[in-house]
């Protein structure tokens, strides 16, 4: 048993190691980053307006479970469910180890449709045709929120860009091919834009940062959305594609002239200059935690019972809310077998004090917060979870 | 003498293990049948999987063009066609300096200078990929884009092979890192076939008067051919499939274009990239059939290379027999 244990943990620090390399989004600094980091686009003590702990009081504190919980999937949600497990852990409950496997979202979904975890990750929501598939009842619970910034390279040039939506579509449509393109103008008025040509640079993995950067400019501009459309990878009319983050940025410094997207984590870490972006109420938003967070507020009161929402052009009457932001999905069976009944416990239990006290973890990881409306949307999701028929919660 | 042979006839008799020789034959063939049961179950794993893809996308598969995930899409010629002009070319740089090299060492170098020199460039082979990748786009890319790349289409813009717009990243940057990963196989492999030609060539060469240069074109090369030719189907092996290097350096942009500016894709890139957060099956099921094409590829390149092999050492020995 113990020898059994050990294997699963060694497992777990070799995936850890893998999920670093796959995601690159510079987890293992994340804490100390957290301060000087989020210096150039917005204070992260903003997103922290509300304490989370005390949103609505954790009922079941899991503080005598003892299993260990295996999920899989996602790397975007990795550096905070890493952190908050560990946390949760140390500070709730020492006999809960939570297995998580970074593979991807890809991954995540066919193992969790092959029913070999507990749960599964994903930054997309399971479609109907995925949850057929799965044949049994699931839950998509959104737990983690960041947001796509845009990041540019123009040589000798230190203001700050503003971008509508037209015009982002425009550059990676390749329609827009200069700087100082009339459109780019008219959306930085007294800013004298250069004349050399724009790079657009895309993602060349499979990601959630590219799934929400292209649904929301499906959401904004007709010709994007019956070109390209939007998913985790798009065939992209224009640009060369970076591998990861870390391949975005690199394209991006080295060419003069380029602009990409990356998920803001990564760029508040590595301080890129980030441009703002028009959102529906005719603000030029930038992109911080506390905008992203904004973001998820304004979606969750048209949000469908199911939770399969994206938090992408935010409705104008939330002025501040940036407009691209996205998710993580902690996905769920609606009802595990009795024979699961100490992990399903002990992970509800854990999703619980994620969903409360683990968002107050986000912003240390540069991750934005739920919006307190959708907590107790996420509250009722972990309430109708059953064992055999039975709620887990009370 | 014959007191001796009965000696070891009798020690034979006495020890010879009733089930040695069984087992080892046993021990040998299923080795053998190993290796064979992972190829055929690799095989058989990679066709069922990619059965969904094929019955989707059909025989347009192989000259589509387009690979739209989103509105499930799927060609393979972009990749396909990466693959091809990267490796070839590659391969081509890499044969030019590596017999280059095989040569100095064993017919030219001192032997204080082959000894270093032949282990530096095993060494190249030992660098991991990744490697490679990050040198590729955070020094080589920049510094082809300066001092190559835009002299290039500047002066040689108007030739297909150069136009487009300058970024570094792009197929002449994956041809760059690529040449360098298949160097030290071309070369290694090249300079153990011509230190293994008789040194019999070379003094029948020299005896008839014959320079350096002679000896080298008329009794070493000829001998060394097929060796050598096998040494590009190692290295060709070696840069059809890799990944990581030429992920991080062409710019992944599924585009069929002669020029080495342009950014291209490889059919190993776009699984790499792609098969991680491929979310319907559909899509899985055609990047593993990308995998098949692969496979296919590699299968019909090295079964090509093989027939030149043979063709090359069978005239050779044909043209001896002749003279």
């Amino acid at each position: 048993m113990s020898s059994h244990v050990r294997a699963r943990w060694g497992a777990l620090a070799l995936v850890a190691a893998l999920g670093f390399g796959a995601c690159s989004a510079s987890a293992t600094q994340a804490p100390a980053a957290g301060g000087g980091g989020a210096a150039p686009a917005g204070s992260a003590a903003g997103a922290q307006a509300v304490d989370y702990s005390s949103v609505s009081p954790s009922t079941t504190i899991g503080k005598n479970d003892k299993a260990a919980v295996t999920g899989a999937g996602s790397t975007a949600i990795y550096p905070w469910l890493s952190a908050v497990a560990q946390i949760y852990q140390q500070q709730v409950a020492p006999g809960v180890a939570v297995n998580y496997q970074a593979i991807g979202s890809g991954g995540g979904i066919s193992q969790f449709t092959a029913k070999t975890v507990d749960f599964g990750a994903s930054d997309i929501y399971l479609s109907d045709q995925q949850e057929q598939q799965i044949g049994v009842p699931v839950l998509n619970i959104p737990m983690i929120h960041w947001a796509a910034a845009m990041t540019y390279n123009l040589p000798n040039f230190s203001g700050e860009i503003r971008f509508s939506p037209a015009t982002i579509a425009g550059i990676f449509l390749g329609k827009i091919t200069k700087w100082n393109d009339p459109a780019l103008a008219a959306d930085n008025p007294g800013v004298t834009l250069p004349d050399i040509g724009i790079t657009p640079v895309h993602r060349s993995d499979g990601s959630g940062t590219t799934m929400n950067f292209t649904s929301f400019l499906a959401g904004t501009d007709a010709t994007w959305k019956s070109q390209v459309g939007a998913g985790l990878s798009v065939n992209w009319p224009v640009g060369p594609g970076g591998k990861g983050s870390a391949g975005v940025t690199a394209l991006v410094k080295q060419t003069p002239g380029a602009i990409g997207y990356v998920e803001l984590s990564y760029a508040l870490q590595n301080n890129l200059p980030v441009g703002s972006v028009k959102n529906a109420a005719g603000n030029f938003v930038k992109p911080t935690l506390a905008s992203t967070t904004d973001a998820v507020a304004a979606a969750v009161p048209n949000a469908p019972a199911d939770l399969r929402f994206l938090v992408v052009n935010p409705p104008a009457s939330y002025p501040n809310a940036y407009p691209i932001g996205a998710s993580t999905w902690v996905l769920l069976y609606q009802d595990y077998p009795a024979s699961k009944a100490t992990e399903v416990k002990a992970m509800i239990d854990f999703l619980w004090w994620a969903i409360h006290n683990g968002q107050n973890y986000a912003a240390q990881v540069d991750y934005s917060a739920m919006a307190p409306a959708l907590v107790t949307k996420a509250e009722a999701a972990l309430k109708s979870v059953t064992v055999g028929g039975k709620p887990v919660l009370p | 003498m014959t007191a001796q042979v009965g000696a070891v006839r009798a020690e034979l008799g006495r020890h010879r293990p009733r089930f040695g020789e069984p087992a080892f034959r046993g021990l040998v063939v299923l080795a053998s049948l190993t290796v064979l049961a992972i190829i055929a179950g690799l095989v058989v794993v990679i066709a069922t999987t990619s059965m969904a893809g094929i019955a989707h996308n059909g025989i347009g598969f192989l000259w589509g063009t387009t690979w739209d995930p989103v509105h499930s899409v799927f060609g393979a010629l972009p990749f396909i066609y990466g693959t091809l002009l990267t490796s070839i070319t590659a391969l081509i740089l890499s044969m030019l300096i590596g017999v280059g090299v095989a040569l100095f060492l064993v017919e030219l170098a001192p032997s204080w200078l082959a000894g270093p020199l032949g282990f530096m460039i095993e060494m190249l082979a030992a660098i991991p990929s990744v490697v490679y990748g990050l040198w590729g786009i955070f020094v080589l890319a920049p510094w082809l884009r300066d001092y190559v790349e835009v002299p290039l289409h500047d002066t040689l813009g108007w030739l297909p092979f150069f136009s487009g717009y300058p970024i570094g990243i792009g197929n002449l940057a994956a041809v760059v890192v690529l040449t360098i990963m298949v160097l030290p196989t071309v070369a290694a492999v090249s300079r153990d076939v011509v230190s293994a030609v008789p040194g019999s060539q070379r003094e029948a060469a020299l005896a008839l008067g014959a320079t350096r240069w002679e000896t080298i074109r008329m009794g070493v090369l000829p001998y060394a051919r097929s060796g050598i030719l096998g040494a590009g189907i190692l290295g060709l092996a070696r840069g059809v499939g890799e990944t990581m290097a030429v992920t991080m350096v062409i710019g992944n942009s599924p585009t069929i274009s002669l020029s080495f500016l342009a950014q291209g894709y490889t059919m190993a890139s776009v699984i790499a990239n792609e098969f991680t957060e491929a979310t319907t099956n559909l899509y899985r099921s055609s990047l593993i059939e990308i995998g098949l094409l692969l496979l296919v590829v590699t299968l019909v390149i090295n079964a090509a290379a093989r027939l030149l092999v043979w063709r090359v050492a069978y005239t050779a020995s044909s043209r001896s027999l002749a003279a």
